[in-house]
């Protein structure tokens, strides 16, 4: 194993929670870009290894944690409750957040023609999104996915949803259009 | 698999997908003129829908009775702003039935329940140094010196710790037995006390109120009953 990568995979695990690639990165004297393909390389080494471990990332943080595939083993032996169905309405703006975010409340509401502050409220008291500062409109806020999100659908990032590539694609010209008729 | 089965709608777009989808049409103008009765008449029905998105439902409303009139009327001219929105209309449908159908493939993507777990940050417990000529016996030497100098435990008395009436409650509870009747004998405020402390805060309680000029006491002579009365206020 490369000693960068062993170093890596050493902090992942004494950190436990997530760690700010940037963070990391400046740690170790990598470029963020360096740390990203030693991320996928560890990643696939655990995927190649069939191994208990696995590791989940958000654009700005990454976490070590158990592989997905031993969920159910995992749940049963700390004895917990893993996350209640969610009702479609949820599920409907939980999927719009995961392709098209970081996304508004509006840019939401646009799609769905409904009212969904109440869900995105509950998603966030959920853990499952998270609400940040809107960098083109600090009045407003942005919705993304957050790692939890990630770990409870046992992905290793948001890119690994079906069809992802496509569905996110059209995330420019969606926006492209929002910020033209904001203009 | 259940599915749940929801007759309110939240949105105009949830409901009007619905309504094409249960006469199997594919998002175009003509379905949308199609259906554009039904959408009229589930909303006259305002108990299926959620009246917090009303506005909404008229505007898609408004917008299905343009696009039915331009499909009646070949000559009906809209403007390139209507066509954009109708235009718009079809987008969101499409989009919309985009992320219903996902929606359902995260469902599936739940119910695996291929969980990742993590856990908290690690109590990281450093190996200390230990004196390799250490022998068990100093261990034993140096517990017996711990012994020897920790004094024995010195025991102290239980007591049990009395709840005391306080001055204030005493004067409290005086005045509203005076509030009920003229004359009390003092006898009788002490008649139901617990203790001798209770008896002596009740009349100290008594010799403050006098102080206050709120109580009037009066004795015939010598251990006598004392007789508590309520001072009038003197206005002038």
């Amino acid at each position: 194993m490369d000693p960068k990568l062993s170093q890596i995979e050493a902090i992942l695990f004494a950190a436990g929670e997530p760690v700010a690639k940037s963070k990391l990165a400046t740690f170790l004297k990598l470029k963020e870009k360096e740390l990203r393909s030693f991320l996928k390389e560890l990643s696939d080494f655990y995927e190649s290894q069939k191994s208990g471990l696995a590791i989940v990332q958000t654009k700005k943080q990454v976490q070590l944690v158990s592989a997905p595939k031993q969920g159910r083993l995992i749940a049963d032996f700390l004895k917990k409750e893993l996350h209640e169905p969610l009702s479609p309405s949820a599920l409907e703006v939980l999927s719009i957040i995961a392709y098209r975010g970081p996304i508004t409340h509006s840019g939401i509401e646009e799609i769905r023609g409904a009212n969904s502050s109440f869900i995105l409220r509950n998603l966030s008291i959920k853990g499952l999104i998270e609400r940040k500062e809107n960098p083109l409109d600090s009045r407003s806020y942005v919705y993304e996915v957050s790692l939890d999100f990630i770990k409870a659908l046992g992905l290793g990032e948001v890119g690994e949803l079906p069809d992802f590539e496509k569905l996110s694609q059209e995330e420019k010209s969606e926006t492209e259009r929002q910020e033209k008729k904001e203009l | 698999m259940y599915k749940i089965k929801t007759d309110q709608f939240e949105g105009p777009i949830s409901l009007l997908l619905e309504l094409i989808e249960k006469r199997k049409l594919d998002i175009t103008q003509l379905s949308l003129a199609k259906v554009t009765d039904d959408f009229l008449e589930f909303i006259e029905n305002k108990d299926n829908i959620n009246l917090n998105n009303l506005t909404e439902f008229l505007v898609v409303a408004a917008q299905l009775i343009l696009i039915k009139s331009k499909a009646l009327l070949p000559l009906f001219e809209i403007t390139p702003e209507e066509e954009e929105d109708l235009q718009n209309l079809e987008e969101r449908l499409v989009e919309y039935r985009r992320f219903k159908q996902i929606a359902l493939q995260l469902e599936k993507m739940f119910e695996q329940k291929q969980v990742a777990f993590s856990k908290k940050e690690e109590e990281i417990v450093t190996k200390g140094f230990i004196d390799p000529q250490l022998k068990p016996v100093d261990l034993q030497n140096a517990f017996n010196k711990l012994i020897k100098n920790n004094p024995s435990e010195e025991e102290l008395k239980e007591e049990t710790l009395l709840k005391v009436i306080s001055l204030e409650e005493k004067m409290v509870h005086l005045k509203s037995f005076l509030q009920k009747r003229i004359k009390v004998a003092f006898g009788e405020t002490v008649a139901v006390a617990k203790n001798k402390t209770e008896v002596v805060v009740t009349f100290l309680a008594v010799l403050e109120m006098v102080k206050r000029k709120t109580l009037f006491v009066s004795q015939s002579a010598a251990f006598e009953e004392i007789f508590l009365e309520k001072r009038k206020i003197d206005k002038s």
